[in-house]
């Protein structure tokens, strides 16, 4: 794929166009937009966790069609199984009268998927999206099927009603490349609103990019430069969140179970770069990381006793690493 | 787009960069400097520290100026000024443009141009001010204001700077005279080169003594080695002409004395045997001032190298023979006074011993934080060595060092009187004794004491002495009472009486430490000598003497 300097000069204009289309539908969460956006063009997948009713599910549908991209909803429930994630096969007859296995594809084999309450499913329905997040292949039996490109996972989870849910393995979580926590609308915002969906017929949607386009703008945002000193910055970002770490600051060691795996390197610096970019920047800066740290690092820092029973959440800790960290 | 562009784009903040790094340093310096500073007076309240204000000058001038000579050569890194910039809202774009300058892709040619644009539009005097750092400022504010308030607080440490500053400022004119000294010297063209630079080695000496004396015993003590080795000079030269006729003499049986006197060239001895010779001869009979007159002719033809001593020796010879010797023997003793000593060795010693004289009442009364006191001085410094007419006065001086004592027996001469034994500090000279009319009011105590006066009451100089013993200091009944002194003419003649008083009237005292009674008591024996007819071989005695004690 050829990338010259003008793909980068419209980088962000693209991005623009993207988020003036979802803002159609989507009153206010502009930060949520951006940060879901980013996710995408960086080839990853979202978490999104909010009370019910924040409009998760409709963002999501949202950017499925301003995209132009194949979308599909899955509602994660106790009794989903695997298959209806990713599909199975089934016996059908031949023209000759025999018969024969058929995969059927599930879900899964879609551009975005969006897994609805993903903590509502079983651990192992949950798991078997681990291959399709993390490979974007799916396996049955002895075959491996390539999901389309794009391929994006945006799932959604409840913080609250945690009876009959099954919190996401630590592995399941660190294949997500954010998780946002989707924030109750201002007033303001709350009027817009309803008045948008109680009192106007909303504007219809119009895709404004193509799955190619999403693609091309990938492989554009990897090519954006990091120096040396920033990319350190994030490295010793991650390293603080260790609490074995010998350089590890307090909060860490008094708080943190379990500091973030090098994907929360790979998350940081991915985000970053396209953070860049829709900044009208050329290069990485240290503001760009410590913007998408959070969002990197919150599902993938996990509090000890300590922490939990002190009301300490993994946002708080970041912001000490933050603070902490010289540029 | 070449990164060299970039650099160029740079150059003013660069340039910025550089200022506040001087501006910093210079900070540095000022507090370090006032550190030191500070560092120097409170130390100065604990030990006295002489010159401080100028010492703290010094150092916190060289210390500034260092640290602009070092922010002058610290000049900003590249990385420096790329960080920098990247803080000024370039967000990292000069640090990621160096970073990829020798990458030739389309990302990495539009960032550096990104850079660039951003680089220009910013504006360096605003975004980049020459700015001091507030903290430093606060920090040279903090310093100076403890530095004013510890040199106002009074301490006693300062005064004795101030008295010791004083005396390294009188050690240094002291030293610019003996330089002068010196010069004058080296224009003395009736000196031999060999005595001219023995003059010149011992001076240079004394001056890097002095240079090198921190207080005023170890300056004095300086010029009192000095005067010792001059005195050796002038002993030696004493020797080596009087040693040949003295030979010659000590064949004789009747001049045998006066010849050994002549030898060891002590001028009390020469004087005294001279004497004997002028009493023996009237002894004599005819015959044997004969024989001797003969004896004294043949001498005088062997000792054709000194015509002036052989001539005096003729004319004794014939004086003998005339039955006139009598003012023969003063000839002779004359010549061999001249023959002794070089007039013009002679008057340099005495000039130079004058300067030394001078130099330590000089530095005797800063020491003692009092005005130079002329008269003191002048007498001091007044000629009394070599005194023709009334002979060779005492002018030995006692070994400051305790090598090795004088040997004492000087005789003086003039009225008054002059009792007191000098028990020595060192040597095993005795006092010397007074000849002459007259008597003095005094009182000793057993003996040791010499007369006192009832003169003004100096208080105990601050000087830092060792620690001496306690001394018991009386009060003698009645006060101190008058002092008078009794005119007369130098001479031989006269008789002295010497009263040695065992217990004195005196009241019960207190043991004092020797140190707190000793300016008191310097002062009052320099009062006494610049009062009283002494030999000066005694003044320099006594002067040397207190100035040992104060080592």
């Amino acid at each position: 794929m050829d990338i010259n300097g003008s793909d980068f000069q419209r980088f962000a204009a693209a991005v623009d166009n993207i988020e003036k289309e979802i803002s159609k539908q989507i009153i206010g969460q502009k930060e949520i937009v951006r940060q879901v956006l980013i996710c995408i063009l960086a080839g990853g997948n979202v978490l999104l966790e909010g009370l019910p009713g924040l409009g998760k599910t409709q963002l999501v549908k949202t950017i499925g069609k301003v995209l132009d991209l194949q979308f599909s909803r899955i509602q994660f429930t106790p009794d989903l199984m695997p298959a209806d994630v990713i599909g199975t096969n089934v016996v059908t007859r031949g023209g000759e009268g025999t018969s024969q296995f058929r995969f059927e594809k599930g879900p899964v084999f879609s551009h975005i998927v969006l897994a609805d309450e993903i903590n509502r499913a079983t651990p192992k329905t949950q798991s078997a999206l681990l291959e399709a997040m993390q490979e974007q292949t799916v396996t049955v039996g002895s075959n491996t099927y390539q999901l389309p490109q794009p391929f994006f996972v945006l799932a959604t989870q409840n913080p609250i009603e945690m009876e009959g849910t099954y919190p996401l393995p630590e592995a399941q979580l660190d294949r997500f490349l954010f998780k946002l926590n989707v924030k109750f609308p201002s007033l303001e915002e709350l009027h817009d609103i309803i008045t948008l969906t109680t009192a106007q017929v909303s504007e219809a949607l119009t895709a404004v990019t193509t799955g190619s386009e999403i693609l091309k703008m990938k492989e554009v945002a990897r090519h954006v430069p990091v120096a040396k000193p920033v990319m350190d910055y994030a490295l010793k970002l991650v390293m603080a969140t260790h609490p074995e770490h010998a350089e590890a600051p307090e909060i860490t060691t008094r708080y943190v179970r379990y500091g973030s795996s090098p994907r929360g390197a790979q998350s940081i610096i991915s985000g970053a770069r396209i953070r860049a970019l829709l900044a009208g920047r050329y290069n990485v800066s240290f503001e760009d990381i410590q913007y998408v740290a959070y969002p990197a690092l919150r599902h993938r820092v996990h509090l000890n006793f300590e922490g939990i029973s002190e009301g300490i959440d993994t946002d708080t800790v970041i912001g000490e690493l933050i603070k902490g960290q010289v540029t | 787009m070449h990164i060299s562009e970039l650099y160029r784009a740079l150059k003013p903040l660069r340039l910025r960069v550089f200022a506040n790094s001087i501006i910093d340093c210079m900070l540095w310096g000022l507090c370090v400097g006032l550190g030191v500073g500070l560092f120097m007076a409170i130390g100065a309240l604990l030990v006295p520290v002489t010159f401080m204000v100028q010492k703290m000058l010094v150092s916190f001038i060289v210390i500034f100026v260092l640290s602009i000579i070092a922010a002058l050569f610290m000049l900003p890194k590249d990385q420096k000024v790329l960080a920098e910039g990247d803080a000024l809202g370039l967000k990292e774009r000069l640090v990621t443009a160096f970073e990829y300058k020798d990458e030739d892709n389309p990302v990495a040619n539009i960032q550096r141009f990104d850079a660039l644009k951003a680089v220009k539009a910013l504006d360096v005097k605003s975004a980049y001010p020459l700015r001091a750092d507030r903290k430093k400022i606060f920090a040279i504010l903090a310093l100076s204001l403890v530095m004013i308030i510890t040199l106002m607080v009074p301490a006693p440490n300062r005064e004795i700077a101030k008295e010791r500053e004083r005396i390294q400022q009188e050690i240094k004119r002291e030293v610019k005279r003996i330089e002068k000294e010196r010069e004058k010297l080296a224009a003395n063209s009736r000196l031999t080169p060999k005595v001219l630079k023995e003059l010149d080695r011992q001076l240079d000496v004394l001056a890097k003594d002095l240079r090198k004396s921190e207080n005023e015993s170890e300056a004095l003590k300086a010029l009192a080695r000095a005067q010792h080795r001059l005195g050796e000079i002038r002993q030696k030269s004493l020797d080596k002409d009087l040693a040949r006729l003295g030979r010659q003499l000590s064949e004789f049986e009747a001049t045998r004395e006066l010849g050994k006197a002549l030898e060891t060239g002590e001028s009390d001895a020469i004087k005294k045997q001279l004497e004997e010779l002028e009493k023996a001869l009237k002894t004599m009979n005819h015959r044997e001032r004969q024989q001797l007159a003969e004896e004294l002719k043949n001498i005088s033809k062997e000792i054709d190298a000194n015509p002036q001593l052989a001539a005096a020796c003729q004319q004794l010879a014939q004086g003998m023979q005339d039955g006139q010797f009598s003012g023969r023997l003063a000839q002779l003793n004359t010549a061999i006074s001249r023959l002794a000593q070089d007039p013009a060795l002679r008057q340099s010693l005495q000039q130079l011993t004058q300067t030394l004289q001078q130099s330590k009442a000089n530095l005797s009364a800063a020491g003692s934080g009092q005005t130079q006191n002329p008269t003191l001085v002048s007498r001091l410094g007044s000629p009394g060595q070599g005194n023709d007419s009334t002979g060779q006065s005492g002018n030995g001086s006692p070994d400051t060092e305790g090598s090795d004592g004088e040997k004492g027996n000087r005789s003086g001469a003039g009225s008054g009187s002059g009792s007191g034994q000098d028990d020595g500090s060192n040597g095993s000279g005795a006092g010397g004794k007074g000849a002459g009319s007259g008597t003095s009011h005094g009182s000793d105590d057993s003996g040791n004491q010499g007369p006192s006066t009832g003169g003004a009451e100096k208080s105990p100089g601050r000087k830092q002495v060792g620690d001496y013993e306690e001394i018991y200091t009386f009060k003698r009944l009645g006060g101190d009472g008058e002092i008078s002194n009794v005119n007369g003419i130098h001479n031989n003649a006269g008789s002295v009486r010497q009263i040695q008083i065992e217990n004195g009237s005196v009241t019960r005292g207190e043991s004092r430490p020797y140190h707190e009674v000793l300016g008191q008591y310097k002062y009052e024996a320099m009062n006494s000598l610049s009062r009283t007819s002494i030999p000066s071989g005694m003044k320099m005695l006594v002067e040397e003497y207190f100035s040992s004690l104060e080592e």
